[in-house]
């Protein structure tokens, strides 16, 4: 019980302290800064392996006005997420040893360690009210790592307003629908809604809280149509953000899909679920079809997400206790390959600057063997190869969709095979990346710039030249810490695809259970 | 008919009123003490505080002036009202502090205004703790004038021009609202036939068929009155240029304690009513609807912090309202906790407001408004300030780290959805997010650096003399009362960010 509060109190009060702090007279440097943030992220992920294992469980009154209690609470559902919350932060701080923020540093990780409260609190509380709360706590600190500390070229300002706002607008719909259900079914508590405490309200209201809950939640998913923030949040983030982005806040949207809808209305969800898959599909195949075309390396692998999730949604779609396991690994699996991408991007922008996939040849495989291996563990762990983290999770949702039981058959059947050629156009974008990056002559080197491509002028072109024969004289290949985490990140991925029976396991010792009034 | 008085019951209204006699007559003995009067005012808001909570300690019924023999009383005070009166003298006091800490000196500051200054500002006080628990319509008529005419005087006596033009506006708006308000107030007299505001002869006049469209004109007149003091649209017009040319207290107590006792005055018209149902309800969703729109919309244009605050007390107007469209047990209760809500949000905005405005005082600039640019590089400037101001505007946006923010959008969403008003919902939620996009635009410029900072940072020296001067003010120490009243607000936000239910438990 204790692990669990200093798994929450840890990162909000150090990640508030090291913002504070970062306005004293004499600043936190860099390397004050990094320690403490490393510090404190290991203690809250010690303290969160230790809350999952023990199974930890807090409750009491809170705010009774509301009817909110402070309950806290790990099971099968939640436990891989707030580890997954945790290591991913862990690694996000450690590649910034690297990949230093541009700004002040104490206020970069006091964000970051926010963000890392705000979503364990997000995957432990038990109460749907308070986990709207912590769902808005990350918004902020995230807005603050995109418009403060992203990349410039990338319209950061932009991309942080769009974040904001259409995050606000999914969280403020996602509310309406949530104090639909908490003032229908008279109870806020995740573990009775799941029981069925709303099962005997009409379906009219059962409907419309589903409805708003799913429109809310879409944005943070996010779905094919309110995807639009996306790209641009994850492009112009730093790459700790894009990390956190991909690792964290996108999860925080199917574990409320998995809460609040899936569990806690299951009858509502058997009728939306053929629409939800019809935009999950679509984001599949759309997905895919834009990352055949777009030139930005960074945007290729934030695009990516969006068919990632499409997988996820499919199994969500389709229900059952196959279609949740599928959902959940899958959900964990991109966490690790989005975040083990994003990893590498990073460093390959901090030594070439951004990538332009369309004047290729970093040649990655003969100047850093080892960050290219990770790239091509990554990318071939994103289009699904058997062996890796990523084939479970869309082989699974395949399976659950096309066997889906109360579900239109023949529409889910056409759904897995739209699906499945998803997934091939995932080979041919993550085949079009490797043969960009990885593969291609080490030693013609061109550094490219989106941008810079539209001046042509002799002395820029000399210029380029220049930096680009500088970069390559310096490039550094990563190590340390940096090559550390992306260490860790490729054994994970290798492992969870050779051994997923280590996840599912713990998903389901509780999903039966969960799915008891859902038969 | 004899009348039972209790002092006690009544001391939180008659501390201030007499304070404001004696705030005179010290002014008399000792003339032009330019803080004196103000100490007085701040303690007569303190002791009115502690009045109260010794009347809601003592227990026993705060009822009084009650007719023997019947059980009318004319000053009857329950704990929403409670609540309110506290947060009215609170919030007067918080406004006592911040013109305590004016420089003598500055614009509108003169020496022998100072007495009859606080003497209005008590009075008005006075005025917005009465309305809260009058009962009889001819007590409550007077002292929501006495709450409204002194905060026009106010105004005026900031003196310059802008502060006439906001004070003509202001009187205006108010003689007319006081004209609806009367003719109201004697259809109301007309329909029921007697003077009291309890809910029973208002019931049986609305069950009379023949009494009925009268009650409900009584009803739209009385709240179409009260939507001016709160300025919701339709009625909001003055809003702006009051606040504009006001100054940063004087349109914090606009903003604040004005408010509170206007809420006040709608509450018992409305407990009165709770049971009419639609007609009024749906002109207040509708009055609901328009001001949060009306008042995000143009909030989002504004360039200066005063005109922000305006707009901005137009938009949370509909939100306070919003809760009692709906008829549900927690609706009052939940309007209360918001407007609390927003007058703790708003008055951290305002000690900030006021300390850059102290800032600026003996610059080129002094008496001129805070704009947004001049916010620019305020979190390097002045952390603790921006901290503060960042706080407020995140609570009235209702975004973490201000949770307090979000459990009131959360407890004033909750009637309407429980009673089933979807298209004020769906209002309600655009709003929402539109009120986000209006208050982070201002926590991001100061975020900002400002264009006179990053030529400071330029080659590694920090900018001379004129040039810090030329700056917003940022650069100027303001006085470091502001800098604690704010720092201390912001604190009472954290705090009550972690422990919501302490908020609303005083509803």
């Amino acid at each position: 019980m204790i692990a669990l509060l200093v798994a929450i109190a840890v990162p909000l009060a150090v990640g508030s302290a090291l913002i504070a702090g970062d306005r004293l007279a004499r600043p936190l440097g860099h390397t004050a800064a990094w320690c403490t943030a490393m510090v404190s992220v290991v203690v809250a992920g010690a303290a969160v392996v230790v809350a999952a294992v023990t199974r930890a469980h807090v409750d009491r009154p809170w705010v009774p006005q509301l009817g909110m209690r402070l309950h806290l609470e790990v099971d099968g559902v939640s436990a891989p997420l707030l580890v997954l919350a945790a290591v991913v932060t862990l690694l996000a701080v450690a590649v910034s040893a690297r990949q230093r923020p541009q700004g002040t540093p104490g206020m970069f990780y006091g964000c970051l360690l926010v963000v890392l409260g705000g979503a364990l609190a997000a995957f432990a509380v038990a109460d749907v009210i308070a986990f709207f709360i912590a769902f808005e706590v990350v918004l902020v600190p995230m807005w603050v790592l995109i418009d403060r500390y992203g990349d410039p070229a990338a319209e950061r300002r932009r991309a942080g307003w769009m974040f904001l706002l259409y995050t606000a607008l999914g969280s403020m719909v996602m509310l309406a629908g949530l104090l639909v259900l908490v003032t229908s079914a008279g109870t806020s508590d995740m573990t009775r809604l799941a029981a069925g405490a709303a099962a005997t309200l009409p379906f009219g209201i059962k409907m419309a809280a589903a409805v708003l809950l799913t429109v809310g939640l879409a944005v943070k998913v996010p779905l094919l149509g309110v995807h639009a923030w996306l790209p641009r949040a994850h492009t112009a983030a730093p790459t700790a953000g894009s990390m956190l982005l991909a690792g964290v806040l996108l999860k925080l949207g199917t574990y409320g899909f998995v809460r609040l809808v899936v569990l806690a209305l299951p009858d509502a969800w058997r009728t939306l679920a053929p629409f939800v898959a019809i935009f999950a599909v679509a984001g599949i195949v759309v997905g895919g079809l834009v990352c055949l075309v777009e030139r930005d390396l960074k945007r290729v692998v934030a695009v990516s997400s969006i068919a990632h999730m499409g997988f996820v949604m499919l199994a969500l779609a389709a229900g059952q206790e196959i279609g949740l396991q599928a959902a959940l690994y899958g959900n964990i699996a991109h966490g690790v390959i989005s975040t083990l991408l994003f990893a590498v991007v990073g460093a390959l922008k901090v030594r070439c600057g951004s990538i332009d996939l369309d004047a290729p040849m970093v040649g990655l495989r003969g100047r850093d063997p080892r960050l290219g291996f990770a790239l091509v563990v990554g990318v071939a762990a994103a289009l699904g190869l058997p062996g890796l983290a990523g084939f479970w999770g869309e082989f699974l949702a395949l399976a659950a969709a096309w066997g889906a039981p109360h579900r239109p058959s023949t529409l889910f059947h056409v759904f897995t095979a739209v699906a499945a050629l998803g997934a091939v156009l995932a080979a041919a974008y993550g085949l079009r990346i490797l043969r960009a990056v990885w593969a291609g002559e080490a030693e013609a080197p061109r550094r490219t710039d989106t941008r810079a491509g539209a001046t042509p002028s002799t002395v820029a072109g000399e210029h380029t030249t220049a930096t680009s024969a500088h970069a390559e004289a310096t490039f550094e290949p990563v190590s340390g810490v940096e090559g550390l985490a992306i260490g860790v990140l490729v054994v994970a991925t290798i492992v969870l695809g050779l051994v997923p029976s280590l996840l599912m396991h713990v998903t389901a010792a509780d999903l039966p259970r969960l799915l008891g009034g859902l038969s | 008919m004899k009348i039972s008085f209790d002092a006690v019951a009544l001391a939180p209204a008659l501390v201030p009123m007499a304070a404001a006699l004696v705030v005179l007559v010290v002014d008399v003995v000792l003339p032009r003490r330019a803080r004196l009067p103000w100490a007085l005012a701040l303690l007569a808001t303190l002791g009115g505080f502690a009045a109260l909570v010794a009347v809601r300690l003592r227990g026993t019924s705060a009822s009084t002036l009650c007719a023997r023999g019947t059980d009318t009383c004319f000053w009857q005070l329950d704990h929403v009202g409670a609540g309110l009166q506290g947060l009215a003298l609170l919030s007067a006091a918080v406004v006592s502090l911040l013109a305590l800490a004016e420089k003598p000196g500055a614009l509108g500051v003169d020496r022998g205004r100072a007495a009859v200054r606080a003497m209005l500002l008590l009075s008005a006080t006075a005025g917005c703790i009465g309305v809260v628990a009058a009962r009889d319509l001819g007590s409550w008529l007077v002292l929501i004038e006495l709450a409204t005419l002194p905060s026009v005087a106010l105004v005026a006596l900031r003196g310059g021009r802008a502060a006439a033009h906001g004070a003509l506006t202001l009187l205006v708006t108010a003689l007319v609202s006081f004209a609806v308000l009367a003719l109201g107030a004697a259809v109301w007299f007309a329909a029921t036939g007697t003077a009291s505001m309890t809910g029973n002869e208002v019931l049986r006049a609305f069950a009379d068929p023949q009494r009925k469209p009268l009650v409900v004109v009584a009803m739209m007149l009385v709240l179409a009155g009260i939507g001016f003091k709160l300025s919701l649209a339709p009625f909001h017009a003055w809003t702006p240029e009051a606040f504009a040319g006001s100054g940063a207290w004087v349109a914090a107590f606009l903003a604040t304690t004005s408010k509170v006792g206007a809420l006040g005055a709608m509450l018992v018209v409305l407990r009165a009513a709770s049971a009419l149902g639609s007609p009024a309800l749906t002109a207040l969703a509708v009055v609901a609807a328009l001001s949060m729109t009306v008042g995000n919309v143009m909030a989002l244009r504004q360039r200066t912090v005063l005109r922000l605050l305006a707009w901005s007390a137009v938009a949370q107007a509909g939100w306070v309202v919003l809760p009692m469209a709906a008829v549900s047990g927690g609706s009052v209760t939940a309007a209360a906790a918001y407007l609390a809500l927003y007058t703790l949000g708003t008055l951290a905005v305002f000690a900030v407001v006021a300390a850059l405005e102290d800032a600026r005082h003996g610059t080129s600039r002094a008496g001129t408004e805070v704009s947004l640019d001049d916010l620019r590089g305020l979190f390097r400037e002045r952390p603790a300030l921006a901290g503060a101001l960042s706080l407020g505007l995140l609570a009235l946006a209702g975004l973490p780290p201000s949770i307090i923010g979000v459990v009131a959008k959360i407890v004033a969403l909750k009637p309407a959805i429980a009673g089933g008003l979807w298209w004020l919902v769906g209002i309600a939620v655009l709003n929402a997010v539109l009120g986000v996009a209006v208050y982070a635009r201002w926590v991001l410029a100061m975020f900002r650096p400002d264009a006179a900072g990053a030529q400071a940072e330029g080659p590694g020296a920090r900018g001379t003399v004129e040039s810090v001067d030329a700056r917003a003010g940022a650069a100027v120490a303001p006085a470091r009362p502001y800098a604690v009243v704010a720092v201390v607000l912001a604190a009472v936000i954290v705090v009550l960010s972690l422990a919501p239910q302490l908020l609303l438990a005083a509803f």
